[in-house]
């Protein structure tokens, strides 16, 4: 049976009049990757802040490994690594250093957990060069081995792959993956780059203006984004009725602007067209469409017009 | 704690702040004394005893020193956003406000013996000696004041600290600091003036003055050997403290970390 990890109830945050996260319901159990998607301001980082501590709650329940009151939540979070938003060190101390100070203050025990981490992000070569003459990749990857550093159950990832080159995306991606499968480290990560995200996840909650939207698994996902024929006609009606009537189909979906999403013969598609035609539905256009992340997203929040 | 404190020492040592500034300290003690040890080759007359017990009346600048060594301990944590590290691993608030002021009090204790025991030390080196019960004078004026002006140094310092912890700005901070630490005094002398009728109010003006940290520091040397001050001085600068930390904590508690 898997452990809840960190569990939000009716979470509330208002940042003066505005509220920033609203009634925010989610579940993170053991072994989960939990992609957390939502445009600016739909109020992700301000939900990985409240959970790193960062930021109080209004009002709501926040169980972290179980424990609820502040001083419990305070232990729980030692066996968290965080990176939230654009990571941050003294300017003046080189990589080593900065960990070095961190592993002092957090009481791990040996200096070479430090080394372990550089390696780990590739930032083992840096050698005196100090922090404030990084690049931003590789703060990214300097925040990482702070997370990393303490060998946590449960990792924060705030856009964690933003200004990575495409390379470093890969690496990021397989170290994240490598934790979870090996030392089974819980994630809950946030990202613009929902194809990265995909990549990933292994369950979603989407966000929008402040409000937890749906949480589902990658598997309900990836169900819901099964593969359709697409076709574009120019009386829908008919067509709809014509699937039915000649196909026996119900596996079809009916859009606007005259787009029909058809779930079965995908491998056969001309007898879709057939039937489509028989009936003398004029058809415009078909393809054989993939719904992906990004889709399902637009079509929750309400439209591309709301992206 | 220890680990907390022992991190910020990491940090604190690593930095050139720390370096430059005890630099800047010991240089301006040296160019003091070289400045008499010169005079008197020119025929003026400081000795060790004239010049030594000068250091007392230095210790008013003291009181403004927190500013200085809070903002090289608490290192613009706001402006880096560093103190989010902190606070994500779980390190409770109170530790990481009370172990920032620990090394800020400790590292302020250590430059200052560091600087007047090198003013001392010069002083004994270049200046004309003086009759041995002087010297042996000199040293108990100077430790009287020493003890005696500490707690209000370290009033100070959670004061500093209280500031730097609740204003993002270490810039805008030192400002307020200096601020609190000059104008309440101010005012106090300006309004006592003013108050021309004798006893009642004019009195509780001129004794809540006299209570101010600068000014229990410039009066120290006037009363050596008076531990009834010594007593006052501790009670005046452990309340600054604890009403700072206090408030310090409390505020601290419940800020937003960006």
């Amino acid at each position: 049976m898997t452990k809840p990890v960190l569990t939000l109830r009716g979470l509330t945050k208002y940042y003066g009049k505005t509220p920033a996260v609203r009634q925010v319901d989610l579940n993170l159990d053991q072994g989960q990757i939990y992609g957390l998607v939502g445009r600016n301001g739909a109020g992700k980082t301000t939900i990985i802040r409240m959970a790193a501590g960062q930021s109080h709650p209004d009002s709501g329940e926040m169980a972290l490994f179980g424990a609820r009151d502040p001083r419990g939540l305070e232990k729980a979070r030692r066996r968290t690594g965080a990176m939230v938003e654009i990571p941050s060190f003294y300017p003046y101390l080189s990589a080593r250093e900065n960990l070095e100070y961190y592993r002092l203050q957090r009481g791990i025990p040996g200096r070479e957990v430090v080394e372990e981490a550089l390696s780990q992000v590739g930032l083992a070569d840096t050698g005196k060069k100090r922090f404030k003459a990084f690049s931003l990749g590789m703060k990214q990857r300097l925040g990482l081995a702070l997370a990393l550093m303490n060998h946590p159950d449960f990792l924060l990832l705030d856009e964690p792959i933003n200004g990575l080159d495409p390379e470093g995306i890969v690496e990021f991606r397989s170290i994240l993956q490598a934790l979870n499968r090996e030392r089974g480290t819980t994630i809950l990560i946030s990202s613009h780059i929902l194809s990265e995200l995909s990549n990933v996840a292994t369950c979603y909650g989407f966000l929008d203006r402040g409000e937890m939207l749906e949480e589902i698994s990658a598997a309900a996902l990836h169900d819901k984004c099964r593969s359709c024929l697409e076709v574009t006609v120019d009386n829908p009606g008919l067509a709809a009725a014509a699937l039915e009537r000649e196909l026996q189909t119900r596996h079809f979906e009916v859009l606007p602007g005259g787009h029909i999403r058809v779930y079965d013969f995908l491998d056969q598609p001309q007898l879709v067209t057939g039937a489509l035609a028989r009936t003398g539905v004029a058809i415009l256009a078909a393809e054989h469409r993939t719904a992906n992340l990004e889709d399902y997203f637009l079509k929750l929040i309400g439209g591309e017009d709301r992206a | 704690m220890l680990n907390y404190i022992r991190a910020e020492f990491y940090k604190v040592l690593h930095r050139k702040y720390l370096y430059a500034t005890q630099l800047v300290l010991l240089l301006c003690a040296g160019l003091l004394v070289a400045g008499w040890a010169f005079t008197n080759a020119n025929g003026n007359h400081v000795d060790f005893a004239t010049g030594g017990s000068l250091a007392v009346s230095l210790l008013g600048l003291g009181v403004y020193a927190p500013i200085v060594v809070g903002d090289m301990v608490f290192s613009d944590q706001y402006k880096f956003n560093t103190l989010k590290n902190e606070v994500s691993f779980g390190l409770p608030r109170a530790r990481i406000y009370l172990g920032k002021l620990a090394v800020a009090a400790v590292a302020g204790v250590v430059m200052l013996l560091l600087t007047v025991g090198f003013y001392e030390g010069l002083c004994w080196l270049l200046l004309e000696p003086s009759a041995p019960g002087d010297a042996g004078q000199v040293l108990t004026i100077v430790g009287y004041c020493l003890l005696a002006d500490l707690p209000q140094f370290l009033g100070m310092m959670a004061l500093t600290n209280l500031i730097y912890f609740l204003i993002r700005s270490n810039t805008m901070g030192a400002f307020l600091a200096v601020g609190i630490m000059a104008v309440p005094p101010m005012v106090l002398d300006i309004m006592s003036l003013l108050t021309t009728v004798e006893g009642g109010l004019r009195e509780a003006l001129l004794t809540l003055n006299s209570w101010m940290p600068q000014n229990m520091v410039a009066g120290a040397y006037k009363v050596v050997g008076d531990w009834g001050f010594m007593a006052k001085s501790w009670v005046l600068g452990l309340v600054w403290m604890g009403v700072c930390t206090a408030l310090g904590l409390w505020a601290f508690h419940k800020k937003e970390i960006n």
